[in-house]
């Protein structure tokens, strides 16, 4: 069954976000299941709820950040994002079928009509994602959730067996979880498009070589579209004067102010964050006004490269070597004016941000350099960065996971054990496979 | 616009003098030390006092003359102690948040696992509910001596006479003794729990040569000649540890700032624009740093009766070597020191001697996880010798960390754990001499396992109320460094893939509602685990200390 993501965005009725804001509070991030207004169903991976505040009560949370906002961001508004197995109907469908008061949270935006299917997929409110990152594709709720369940009953057996035939007599009394894996087809079938496309150019240069002017321009234009921002964010040792600049604000008297509040906030972000092993993080970023259907077209290449990778070449488990990250999802929004990211990912936000940092640096740079407020020195100053992204953060106030003990690391190791189950494919015997425990 | 590069400092041997040694010599032939917690009463005698006492300070130079090395003085400050000896409102708002907030505040306490009766509001020293009051701490001074003798000697100066016992009177130096703690390092370099401790600290960039005259260039595996420490347990960029040089990330570390303040001898920051009325900036936190203090009691009783426990349940028997294997599992090093990735299978107590005599840690230290190829000794991924979960390889966990695995090699495999490393100062506390484990009986009654043995005639003070060790992390940036250890590795029971394991000996352990486990993997067949384990430190005491370089000292002395 194939995973979907949702993403609406829908504004909040005139002094109605204060009354909505407590009703969420109560839904809880992480989510309460005892709630009285909104449940989920089982085919539900990861479901949030956030407000994005607008101009007219603008909050700590980027004051001084955003340089263009149109008439439509005086309207403080409701961002929904739900990532799930099967179709979109059937998953608000669960939703409306099994929440006791769901109407108390819609009612409070403009709108609603009383037909939640409607109302989020409606044009108007529905954004359509640039791209949705999965780490496990292939998987439901049911088989995440079910090989969870499986180690959990072979480590019960495994504290009780005297020896490795022991154990194996009893686990083999147990079933492997069966799905489809995609994965190393998609590869193959990548690599061989990849392929046939360099083949394909290569004899078109050959034919008509005027096409080596073509592809080189190609190439020289995405060299030009990619790089500047890259060397810009990138001067040698330019990172440390950002923070100490970000320290000399705080020392003018409304600095100082603004600065406590969004200390009292990021203290708010931070004592919610990790309660749970996956963590949320929303930003909502604005584009920088001069060139910006150069920096829009910037985003849209990079986009359109971490999709193609996501999609068909990364392994499971693995964005770019980051292991912590279970979805994504990018969207262009606002006609074209800003960018909404929304993830979910494991432990704290510190270990997030370092391991983006380490791991991929240079695309962070290039993407965030067109966003107003990113530190002119790149993610290398990580001070600066993470000041700066606790700024244009936005807390999902409703957080729900459908395996909420669950890690990219934990369900990596859930699916070597249930591939190598009963016998042993780690290295092709059941003994190396109980090693893994 | 590209922003223009900008001259980063470099650590010369002419800030020797500015630095005080604390950060980067461990004393360790100095074995006694005693803390004073210190409130200050008069701000003006304060002042005058600790110019005086700032005169007398062990800085790296002095350490490096090997004049004088009988005993250290450094000196330390809270955030508190920074308000009430007056030093500039916009200089105290450009300090660390941590620092300013407290080790105690309330979600940080949670992240460190500082919960139940480990809370702040139970602590002996730094606890949260004394701010305000006549007990606030606010400078400390740390005192390593060579002998007892000579610690009381120094407590018998003039410059410490005049140190206040209360507040009943007014000292002539201003300041008053609210908290006094000693502690001890044993010949045997053995924490409470009976391991040898202080082997894994980093080497600081540029200053490598000041300890290297102790060190030797010797062969590697390879034939080649190498200087001990650099292969895997390579030098750590000076910013890390002390501020206002580069650090791991290539960048200066967050560092306080003095405004409008050119003559009081400080290095000025370069900044491409001021705002109104600043017409200087200096680097207050120059040559300083962050030091964070850790009271931890440590419940050698409950340890061992666990392992034995453990023992008796998975093989049948309390067998003190099983018991001793279990311990050295829950830490990733064996009672002598010698790591568990280089010896997997049993103690190598020769190597742990010759640690010892050479004064060479890295004959232990020098050691990394994952199997470099066909002449590489060490094939530890799995955690057969050193499980994943165990004590060192969550707090330092070198080449390990699952995101980097893909790397071709160990510095590129390490980079993130280098970015999280600490300095580590600590000394036992407490009564230890209880544990004469040659008695025969002490199985029965200790629980501990034979060779478990403490220095019987070293006087361990005089504290009957528990033993531990005095914990003191250096560090320039707390919430990246020592934070982050204790949350994201030391008490994240997922870490690194790993399923309900926290640290068994630091972690804030198991809870009635959540039970953690301690997984020992073991080769052909499966793991062990130790069930529900409990926590066996807890907490005493805490406190986010500046430990100020001599400038900023007469500064705030001024």
């Amino acid at each position: 069954m194939a995973q979907n993501s949702l993403v609406a965005i829908v504004n909040i009725k005139h002094k109605q976000m204060f009354e909505l804001y407590g009703i969420l509070k109560q839904v809880q991030n992480p989510y309460r299941p005892d709630n009285p207004y909104i449940r989920f169903g089982n085919t539900a991976h990861f479901v949030r709820l956030m407000i994005v505040p607008g101009k007219n009560e603008d909050t700590v949370i980027y004051a001084g950040e955003d340089q263009d906002r149109g008439q439509e961001d005086r309207h403080h508004r409701l961002a929904f994002w739900g990532v799930f197995d099967g179709t979109v109907e059937a998953f608000i469908n669960d939703i409306v079928t099994l929440s006791p008061d769901m109407d108390a949270i819609w009612s409070k935006c403009e709108g609603y009509n009383g037909n939640l299917l409607q109302f989020l997929t409606d044009d108007k409110h529905r954004v359509k994602e640039n791209i949705f990152y999965s780490t496990f594709p292939d998987d439901t709720v049911a088989t995440l959730n079910e090989k969870r369940d499986l180690r959990q009953k072979i480590e019960a057996i495994l504290d009780k067996s005297p020896d490795n035939a022991a154990a194996l007599k009893e686990i083999k009394k147990l079933n492997k979880i069966s799905f489809n894996k995609t994965y190393p087809m998609r590869k193959n079938l990548t690599f061989a498009a990849i392929g046939a496309l360099l083949l394909g150019v290569l004899i078109l240069c050959f034919v008509f070589p005027l096409t080596i002017l073509v592809v080189g321009g190609a190439i020289g234009f995405l060299y030009l579209l990619l790089a500047q921002p890259y060397k810009e964010s990138n001067a040698p040792f330019a990172g440390q004067t950002g923070a100490l600049e970000d320290e000399l604000a705080s020392i003018e008297t409304k600095a100082l102010v603004a600065m406590d509040v969004n200390r009292v906030e990021t203290m708010r972000l931070y004592s919610r964050e990790n309660v749970i092993a996956q963590n949320q993080f929303n930003l909502y970023l604005t584009f920088k006004t001069d060139n910006r259907w150069l920096r829009v077209l910037r985003m849209r290449v990079i986009m359109f490269y971490i999709g193609l990778a996501g999609k068909y070449l990364l392994p499971p488990g693995s964005l770019g070597g980051l292991s912590t990250v279970h979805f994504g999802v990018w969207a262009l929004i606002d006609d074209n004016r800003r960018l909404l990211f929304m993830t979910c990912y494991d432990g704290t936000w510190e270990n997030y941000i370092a391991d983006f940092v380490n791991h991929i640096h240079p695309i962070l740079d290039i993407e965030l350099h067109n966003f107003v407020g990113f530190s002119p020195y790149g993610t290398r100053d990580i001070a600066s960065f993470r000041r700066w992204l606790r700024r244009v953060q936005i807390q999902s106030s409703v957080f729900y996971s459908g395996y909420p003990d669950l890690t990219v690391r934990n369900m990596s190791r859930d699916d070597r054990m249930n591939d190598g189950f009963p016998s042993g494919m780690f290295s092709g015997n059941a003994e190396s496979w109980l090693e893994r425990f | 616009m590209i922003p223009q590069p900008r001259t980063v400092p470099e650590l010369t041997n002419d800030q020797w003098t500015d630095i005080q040694g604390f950060i980067v010599y461990g004393y360790g032939i100095l074995p006694y030390a005693r803390y004073l917690f210190l409130h200050v009463q008069d701000v003006t005698r304060a002042k005058a006092w600790l110019r005086e006492l700032t005169d007398e300070i062990m800085t790296v130079q002095h350490w490096y003359d090997r004049v004088d090395r009988d005993v250290a003085l450094n000196v330390a400050v809270t955030y508190q102690g920074l308000k009430k000896l007056q030093v500039p409102l916009a200089t105290l708002e450009t300090f660390a948040r941590e620092f300013i907030d407290g080790i105690y505040e309330e979600t940080r306490a949670q992240l460190l696992g500082d919960t139940g009766e480990s809370s702040p509001e139970t602590w002996q020293v730094g606890n949260p509910l004394k701010i305000g009051t006549e007990a606030e701490e606010h400078i400390v001074v740390l005192i390593n001596a060579k002998t007892k003798a000579l610690l009381e000697t120094t407590m018998d100066s003039p410059l410490f006479k005049e140190i206040g016992a209360d507040s009943s009177v007014t000292s002539a130096s201003g300041v008053y003794i609210v908290n006094d703690q000693t502690g001890s390092t044993p010949e045997s370099k053995k924490e409470p729990f009976g391991f040898r401790d202080g082997i894994s600290n980093p080497w600081i960039a540029n200053t490598r040569d000041l300890v290297l005259d102790q060190r030797q260039i010797v062969k590697n595996r390879n034939g080649k000649q190498v200087v001990i420490g650099l292969e895997d347990d390579p030098v750590i960029k000076t910013g890390e540890f002390i501020l206002g040089y580069e650090d791991e990330y290539g960048q200066l570390a967050s560092s306080p700032l003095l405004l409008n303040e050119p003559h009081a001898g400080l290095p000025e920051v370069e900044l491409p624009t001021l705002p109104p009325d600043v017409n200087t900036v200096m680097d207050f936190g120059r040559n300083g740093s962050y030091v964070v203090y850790r009271k931890l009691e440590q419940d050698i009783d409950a340890f061992w009766k666990y392992m034995r426990d453990q023992a008796e349940t998975l093989y049948g028997g309390a067998d003190p070597d099983r018991m001793s294997w279990l311990g050295a599992k829950c830490v990733g090093r064996w009672t002598s020191g010698v790591p568990m990735a280089l010896a997997p299978d049993k103690d190598d107590p020769e190597l742990a001697k010759r640690a010892i005599d050479e004064r060479n840690n890295s004959l232990i230290n020098n050691f990394h996880y994952i199997n470099q190829g066909a002449d590489d000794k060490i094939d530890d991924e799995l955690g057969f010798g050193c499980p994943w979960g165990s004590h060192i390889r969550r707090n330092h966990p070198r080449d390990s960390l699952i995101d980097s695995m893909h790397l071709t090699d160990i510095p590129a495999r390490s980079a993130s754990s280098r970015q999280h490393r600490i300095m580590r100062r600590s000394v036992s506390w407490g009564k230890l001499a209880d544990y004469q484990v040659h008695e025969p009986d002490f199985i029965e009654n200790k629980g501990a396992p034979l060779e478990i043995t403490f220095d019987k005639d070293h006087d361990y003070g005089s504290d009957e109320e528990g033993r531990g060790i005095h914990f003191f992390g250096v560090n320039s940036n707390i919430q990246r460094q020592f934070e982050f250890i204790m949350h994201a590795w030391t008490n994240d029971e997922r870490f690194n893939g790993i399923y309900d394991n926290k640290d068994p000996i630091l972690g804030d352990a198991s809870t009635p509602t959540d039970p953690t486990h301690m997984t020992i993997p073991e080769k052909g067949t499966f793991r062990k685990r130790l069930p529900e384990v409990p926590r066996f430190v807890h907490v005493r005491g805490g406190a986010y200390l500046f430990m100020p370089g001599i400038a900023a000292l007469r500064f705030i002395a001024k």
